[in-house]
């Protein structure tokens, strides 16, 4: 009996004194970070990471990270996630959608050589191309340029995470960042059309600056497509190679834009 | 005492091991699905009263006098989700599946049973031919990160037991279980990339328990108490998955049972003791039901949980409903209380 009941006391005491598995404290921040997520409180979930994140790196810290970043920029994948499943923005099908030049064939300054029209067409045809990738875009919120920034961030976070599944929420906030840079190239069109495309209005410059830089997102983005969808990374690859190239033109613009200055200067 | 050694050092050895990945939610494997499990929780051991076919207890079988067969359906909350449950469970999820399970964003639960049995003179069974249980939990707005557990689950049970002396009975159980489940802790975005299929794809786990009880209940007292040993969850299982864990718990029950002129009374409280005394309710639980007629009230209190419920029970049919609410503290050390209703129907032959 006496056996028994000690077995009992022993049996009673191990379990009363065993120990709740304890988190790690990058566990516990990230759980206590997304409470914060969880009641809209992101830029406590942004301090309390960024902290977290000089001590212990992991990729459950950075992932949170990034999600309260973009939480606080109106990102919320919540609303998306079925955009998500047929994730095609970069898809390569052009579809049926017509759009107009930027710089329509009539409105080309008649001085210009050959080769810096056919760079002008291949501007023509990558702002069509954005276009369309905005199109797809369309359910993908529109990010306020003072919101941005956050972005960018959330972005930096998850470039040096390595899972299909994070390079697959990057894509989805490089979606979302060129489409709301695309609102300004369009802002930058308007204002250039009511020149006529003058190349000597200062904005031309800036114009090209934009769309390199939004052809480089593209790029970016592609690539991370590829190695969430790695069956279809050539796929991928490919289409990163077309605006890359897309992106050289730009580039070339660029240089022709020195070029235009010292011209416009000596027309001044 | 060499053996005893080897127990007490195999009881320390399994106490410190930590389960790391996803578990369950610990009301879907404790062993008292139905509508009296449901609003009695665990002070469902501690009282002689039919959790829908069979007592909780088995250490109650020996007191059973009556015959009786009961088909009973138990219908939880989100009962409309019972298809998407079912397929996840059988691994016949699809995208569209997925798809209409997370069209909510909102934390959902269902479980819902059909249970039929016979019970006589120090002898039932039991078998339900589907236990299905679901959960959903949503957090992060920004990147949904989801926990998913369901369960379709057949079991049988046979209960036996006799009477040692006039104070004295006791009661067997054995139990068999077959579990199909999905139990996931993921991102959306992992579901939504290749790899992501693997975190449907269903498990399955056969186990076997035999859960003896023991029953003190001295004749001579006004009260009529009962105490009572049960060993619950003690058995052999085909494979251990850490998102279902099953632990043994030794419930230690108390209760009166005083005579009354209307109705019949019942006030117990159980003690389980399992490796994990710290999370969930807690190891104590105060339940208690009153029945007169046709009518039946019960309810029960522990640390983190409680609930209240009311059935009645006709001739052959029955019905009832049970609310629970649940307490609990979030990452931040906020309590949080969450509160969900159940109905109950059933016939009895």
């Amino acid at each position: 009996m006496k056996r028994i009941a000690l077995f009992f006391y022993i049996l009673t005491m191990t379990l009363a004194c065993h120990k709740v598995a304890n988190k790690t404290p990058a566990e516990d921040h990230t759980a206590k970070a997304t409470t914060y997520i969880d009641q809209g409180d992101y830029t406590s979930a942004i301090e309390l990471l960024e902290d977290t994140l000089k001590h212990e790196d992991t990729y459950e810290v950075r992932l949170v990270l990034a999600s309260a970043y973009a939480g606080r920029a109106g990102v919320k994948v919540e609303n998306y996630w079925d955009y998500l499943i047929g994730f095609d923005a970069f898809a390569k099908d052009k579809g049926p959608e017509m759009f107009p030049d930027l710089v329509p064939a009539d409105a080309l300054p008649e001085a210009l050589d050959d080769k810096s029209k056919d760079q002008l067409k291949m501007l023509n045809e990558n702002f069509k191309d954005l276009q369309r990738l905005e199109k797809k875009a369309s359910k993908v919120p529109l990010v306020a340029e003072t919101d941005r920034p956050d972005l960018v961030r959330a972005r930096e976070l998850l470039e040096r995470t390595s899972t299909p599944s994070s390079k697959l929420y990057r894509s989805l906030l490089t979606v979302v960042l060129v489409k709301s840079e695309i609102q300004d190239g369009k802002a930058l069109v308007t204002t250039w059309s009511d020149k006529k495309f003058d190349p000597c209005f200062p904005i031309a410059k800036g114009f090209s600056a934009w769309l390199s830089k939004v052809l480089d997102l593209v790029s970016d983005g592609l690539n991370d497509l590829g190695k969430a969808y790695p069956d279809d990374d050539v796929n991928y690859q490919t289409m990163r190679a077309d605006v890359d190239k897309g992106n050289a033109h730009t580039r070339q613009i660029l240089s022709y834009q020195k070029t235009a200055d010292s011209l416009c200067t000596n027309k001044k | 005492m060499h053996k005893q050694k080897i127990v007490v050092f195999a009881i320390v050895v399994l106490s410190s091991l930590a389960a790391n990945s996803y578990e369950a939610p610990n009301r879907f494997l404790s062993g008292t699905p139905g509508f009296m499990g449901t609003g009695l929780r665990q002070s469902c051991y501690a009282l002689d009263v039919p959790a829908d076919v069979l007592p909780c207890n088995p250490a109650f079988i020996a007191k059973e006098k009556e015959r009786r067969f009961n088909t009973n359906l138990s219908l939880g909350n989100n009962v409309s989700y019972l298809k998407e449950a079912t397929d996840l469970s059988q691994g016949r999820a699809d995208q569209k599946s997925i798809q209409t399970l997370f069209q909510e964003h909102e934390n959902n639960e269902l479980q819902t049973q059909i249970e039929l049995g016979h019970v006589q003179e120090t002898f039932g069974w039991a078998i339900t031919p589907a236990l299905v249980n679901y959960s959903t939990s949503f957090h992060n707005q920004a990147l949904p990160k989801i926990s998913l557990y369901a369960s379709l689950e057949e079991s049988a049970r046979l209960h036996f037991g006799s009477y040692l002396s006039d104070d004295w009975s006791y009661g067997v159980q054995l139990r068999y279980v077959h579990r199909r489940f999905v139990a996931s802790q993921f991102y959306l975005t992992d579901a939504l990339v290749p790899d992501g299929r693997y975190l449907f794809e269903p498990k399955q786990q056969y186990l076997f328990f035999i859960e003896p009880g023991v029953m003190y209940a001295p004749k001579d007292s006004p009260l009529n108490p009962e105490f009572t040993i049960a060993l619950i969850n003690s058995g052999f299982l085909n494979e251990r998955f850490a998102e279902v864990p099953v632990e043994p718990e030794f419930h230690f029950t108390s209760s009166i049972n005083p005579e009354l002129e209307y109705g019949r009374f019942s006030l117990g409280v159980d003690v389980n003791f399992n490796k994990k005394l710290r999370e969930g309710p807690g190891p104590l639980t105060l339940g208690g039901f009153y029945e007169f007629g046709i009518l039946r009230l019960f309810g029960s209190l522990a640390r983190d949980e409680n609930g209240i419920g009311f059935g009645i029970f006709n001739t052959w049919w029955n019905m009832g409903v049970a609310h629970r609410n649940e307490t609990y503290l979030n990452p931040l050390d906020e309590s949080i209380t969450i509160s969900k209703s159940y109905l109950f129907l059933g016939i009895e032959i």
